[in-house]
């Protein structure tokens, strides 16, 4: 339980932090104006609700973690600045877990400016389908489809500014994110999660909670690793490999900043 | 722009120390680009071609965002006689010669080498124009490249998409000069810095 109220505090202070900086969530504006683009381009009301939130979920997961991973970049590199690590290891949360509640905050005040766009657009499913059900659709479809990728690349892009210059680690996070789930291993071979359960692009809990037909999970490049998607399991396993990656991630950042020290 | 922006070649060798690694970052970028472009099998030469030109461009908005990010500092540029907006100037300058050199490697191997070179340049400007404006407005790095990143991302899916190449990059470019004309104007000083420094 106090560990619990450790892991708020330090989340709640990083987003106050990142809040008042107002870099984080000002370079996100941007970016949620492109959201509405690609999400309204994605909205046709001849489908069912749930179908609608899904399919725009999973096109605002192709545009937004780019933003996220750009803009949260650096920061977990200046908690690693001269004498702040020692003392932020003070607070009664140490390790992986705080990094963690680091990324979250940042985390959460980066997806301030993508809230009212995924509201307005679960609005504009509910008066297309005329099922008001498709607030709460859209609502489920972001916290499944979209937070996870979300929470990948925060912890990607903090491990490469942790090895990288901070204005590299920007430059390669976009690449890093098409690569893991567009890149099209046809057109030019390179290996790539691309289609199995390890891809971040949300294609399999689209599939199994919102009914969307997946355009590439199931046909990864390594067969035993990306089944058909097919309902609960496979979203659920997408999910949890995921998540898991993401605290491998960050497990990673704990080291390299254990090293640096 | 006044007799003291003449640059000298010392002081262009000097700026180009202060950029750090951004600009040959930038040109070895452009030659990787080329080299895979003209290596890769023909189908896929076309999509990568195009793809390579605008992942030039947004590389060089990252780049100037990381040469911004390195002037350190301000209060002390502030008070040399050399007005803020001209080093910048002279800095991205350093950046535009070395992403003008990238794009011409980029397209070298194509048959269409100016049209390559456009496809790279154009865009370039708009992002760089985008990347500069936000930061002489909120001096973080972290926002510039989020604005950039956004503006990159809705140019390759929307505007290069949807307008014929012969529209579509003129105008980029032709907003990319603006937004730099303006954010080196008297505004190219971060507001923050002139609010802190009053």
């Amino acid at each position: 339980m106090k560990g619990v109220a450790a892991l708020l505090a330090v989340a709640c202070y990083e987003a106050r932090m990142a809040a008042r900086g107002r870099g984080v969530w000002i370079g996100m504006v941007p970016m949620a104006a492109l959201a509405l683009l690609v999400g309204m381009g994605r909205l046709d009301g001849a489908e069912s609700a749930r179908l609608n939130a899904g399919a725009v979920a999973e096109a605002l997961t192709l545009v937004v973690p780019v933003g996220v991973g750009v803009v949260l970049a650096d920061r977990l590199r200046r908690g690693t600045a001269a004498g702040l690590g020692d003392l932020l290891d003070s607070v009664p949360l140490r390790g992986a877990a705080r990094i963690g509640a680091v990324l979250a905050g940042g985390l959460a005040v980066a997806l301030l400016p993508v809230l009212p766009v995924t509201a307005v657009l679960g609005a504009a499913a509910a008066v297309r389908t005329g099922d008001a059900a498709a607030l709460p659709w859209t609502a489920l479809a972001f916290l499944v489809v979209l937070l996870p990728a979300c929470a990948w690349i925060t912890a990607l892009a903090g491990v490469l500014a942790l090895v990288l210059p901070a204005p590299l680690a920007r430059a390669f996070v976009v690449p890093a994110w098409f690569w893991a789930v567009a890149w099209n291993p046809r057109l030019l071979w390179a290996p790539t999660p691309v289609g199995t359960l390890l891809v971040p692009s949300g294609e399999y809990p689209a599939q199994a909670w919102f009914g969307t037909t997946p355009s590439w999970a199931g046909n990864g490049q390594v067969g035993w690793l990306s089944p058909a998607a097919d309902g609960t399991v496979t979203g659920l396993a997408n999910l949890a490999c995921v998540l898991l990656s993401t605290a491998l991630l960050i497990g990673g950042a704990r080291l390299i900043m254990m090293g640096k020290r | 722009m006044s007799a003291r922006t003449l640059v000298p070649p010392a002081l262009l060798r000097y700026e180009a120390r202060h950029c750090g690694m951004a600009a040959p970052a930038l040109l070895a970028a452009g030659l990787a680009g080329g080299a895979v472009t003209a290596g890769s099998p023909p189908a896929a030469q076309p999509a990568l071609a195009a793809a390579a030109a605008t992942g030039l461009a947004g590389l060089a908005s990252l780049a100037v965002i990381a040469v911004l990010a390195r002037t350190r500092a301000l209060e002390l540029h502030l008070s040399l006689p050399v007005p803020f907006p001209v080093l910048l100037a002279r800095r991205l300058a350093v950046v535009a010669a070395a992403l003008v050199g990238a794009a011409l490697a980029l397209g070298a191997g194509s048959p269409e080498a100016a049209a390559s070179a456009a496809a790279a340049l154009c865009p370039a400007a708009l992002l760089s124009g985008v990347a500069l404006r936000v930061w002489a407005r909120r001096h973080s790095p972290a926002a510039a490249s989020g604005a950039a990143v956004a503006v990159w991302l809705g140019y390759a899916l929307f505007w290069a998409v949807h307008v014929p190449p012969a529209v579509a990059r003129p105008a980029a470019a032709a907003l990319g000069v603006v937004l730099i004309a303006t954010a080196l104007g008297p505004r190219a000083v971060p507001e923050r810095v002139v609010e802190e420094g009053r």
